[in-house]
């Protein structure tokens, strides 16, 4: 299949909407945290399936474990939310998600899986919101915390060929806490957003 | 075929039925007995912690009805609760506007409940997972409601899973004859001793052996009397080396041992004291005495030499020499670089 979303002014208007999106899944997290989030410019890709696993590649991060946790969505618009964090022991977020100073392995998982909740609900809604679509989530689990974290992609499953992947990061300056974010919006999902992306800008247009 | 009472239905209107919760005449009979009646826990709670809702399965497993908890706040009537976890979980709901979610993974419950299966259950307190789902009107959170699962049955087939598959695990590493580690295992801790050794820049040193002729042992006095000189090296290789050592059985009658820290020098004086201690007499069979000897070959990591086959390549060439020079003895791999250098001069 021809990837619908190449056209160049959906893309922007796509750019658009995920930049205000995660600016609010930002400052949400910032207001659960009451603590300063930074965030990067998301990346918006069309990635091949045999390419997936190179998403995982954390180049600048330390030699940290990774832990991983994953969120699936659907409703018309259904993907996977992936969240990759810097170091699998936040046990110095701790006070900011109400825990005692020195969390057990059980709360410090509890912790991640409660702030990639938070993130991952607030980005995917901040994209599908805006396109008039609405979706349900599953719970968060583990996908556990190994450093070969490509890993987890199983390039035998599923079906799809391309995903369209949104890619941000989020750093919590003074806790030395890093963070990614991976929405994959599956290859069904494409042309029904790139539908809600022209109705959109007509509406745009319009207004 | 029995038949239902045929007027019991008769005058049954479902079309109307549907009009009228869709018109809303309905609901408050309807769905709210759904909730009440559902067989998992709902409860719902203001933002400041009022309970404005309370099921049956609550009643039921905390022996509490709606008029002792709703109406009443929430941590007053359930002191046990983890209260400031669970203010700031329902707080990021309010804010968020969206799901959240517990697992017994993390959390085996919210509220304690006895496991109601006094027979076949062995579980002292219900499993949960939860949901909390805002409940969203006119744009805001006016409250949020709180679905509590029993998920014991996953919990205990877990458990059950996990306890197997660590025996299995613990199985899969270990030889069966000796309880020492078998290759597989050898692989895995080389694989991941190289990698630690190149990058923290580290040395270890690495040893294969053989029993001096097995076959004779075998043909002399049957296979069982063999398993025994077989697990007689093993036994002194473990009283010999460090805890910190790896001994592994790599085939019939051939060992290999991981040295972590030793050099060259410190590999060989480690395969002298093995080589001195496996010789000394021992009785097979209760009244068997028997004298064995092994053949050792020394090698240790360098960067040159920076992966496993290459090193037990080594190794295996040093114990070949040993066997050559007349057996019972201890061979050092020479690198190449050495002789290679002494050519060049």
């Amino acid at each position: 299949m021809t990837a619908p979303l190449l056209a160049e002014d959906k893309r922007d208007a796509l750019q658009e909407i995920v930049n205000i999106g995660m600016g609010a899944a930002g400052a949400a997290l910032a207001q659960v945290l009451g603590a300063f989030v930074e965030l990067s410019v998301p990346r918006i890709d069309l990635v091949d399936r045999r390419r997936a696993a190179t998403l995982f590649n954390t180049g600048s991060w330390s030699d940290n474990e990774i832990e991983v946790v994953r969120q699936p969505f659907f409703g018309g618009i259904s993907g996977e939310s992936l969240m990759l964090f810097d170091g699998a022991e936040p046990e110095h977020l701790a006070d900011l998600v109400g825990y005692a100073a020195t969390p057990s392995k059980e709360e410090q998982q509890e912790m991640l899986l409660d702030l990639a909740n938070v993130v991952i609900g607030s980005c995917v809604n901040g994209i599908v919101e805006p396109l008039a679509e609405v979706v349900s989530f599953a719970p968060p689990s583990r996908l556990g915390g190994r450093p070969d974290a490509h890993a987890f992609v199983l390039e035998d499953v599923g079906h799809w060929q391309q995903a369209l992947v949104i890619n941000v990061e989020f750093k919590l300056e003074q806790r030395q806490f890093r963070c990614r974010v991976l929405v994959f919006l599956s290859e069904t999902s494409l042309v029904r957003i790139d539908h809600a992306i022209v109705r959109f800008l007509d509406a745009l247009a319009a207004s | 075929m029995p038949s239902l009472p045929a007027d019991s239905t008769a005058d049954v209107n479902g079309l109307a039925m549907a009009e009228e919760i869709a018109s809303g005449a309905l609901p408050a009979n309807m769905l709210a007995l759904l909730v009440d009646r559902i067989n998992v826990g709902i409860f719902t709670v203001a933002a400041d912690g009022t309970v404005l809702q309370w099921n049956r399965f609550l009643h039921s497993h905390t022996r509490l009805a709606p008029e002792e908890v709703v109406g009443r706040n929430l941590y007053e009537t359930f002191p046990d609760l983890p209260r400031a976890w669970l203010e700031r979980k329902l707080r990021s709901v309010f804010i968020i506007k969206n799901f959240s979610f517990t697992s017994w993974k993390q959390r085996p419950y919210l509220f304690r409940f006895e496991d109601h299966r006094p027979l076949t259950g062995g579980v002292e307190a219900m499993r949960q997972d939860c949901a909390f789902i805002p409940l969203v009107h006119d744009g805001q959170v006016r409250a949020v409601s709180v679905v509590i699962i029993d998920v014991t049955d996953t919990f205990e087939s877990q458990t059950r899973l996990d306890e197997t598959l660590a025996v299995l695990a613990a199985q899969s590493e270990r030889d069966a004859l000796t309880g020492i580690y078998n290759r597989r295992k050898l692989q895995e801790v080389l694989d991941l001793e190289v990698k630690r050794a190149q990058r923290y820049k580290q040395k270890f040193g690495l040893l294969m052996m053989d029993i001096d002729h097995f076959k004779r042992i075998n043909d002399t006095h049957g296979h069982l009397v063999g398993d025994e000189a077989i697990r007689h090296v093993a036994k002194r290789a473990l009283a010999t080396l460090r805890t910190t050592d790896v001994v592994a059985r790599y085939g019939g009658e051939e060992f290999v041992v991981f040295l972590p820290g030793e050099d060259l020098t410190g590999a060989a004086l480690a395969a002298e004291r093995l080589r001195e201690a496996v010789r000394q007499p021992f009785t097979a069979m209760s009244d068997i005495p028997l004298t064995l000897t092994i053949s050792i070959g020394v090698t240790g990591f360098r960067a040159e030499a920076a992966d496993v086959t290459t090193l037990l390549g080594e190794a295996d060439r040093a114990l070949y020499a040993s066997k050559q020079g007349g057996r019972n003895r201890v061979t050092t791999y020479c690198p190449p670089a050495v002789a290679s250098s002494a050519d060049a001069k």
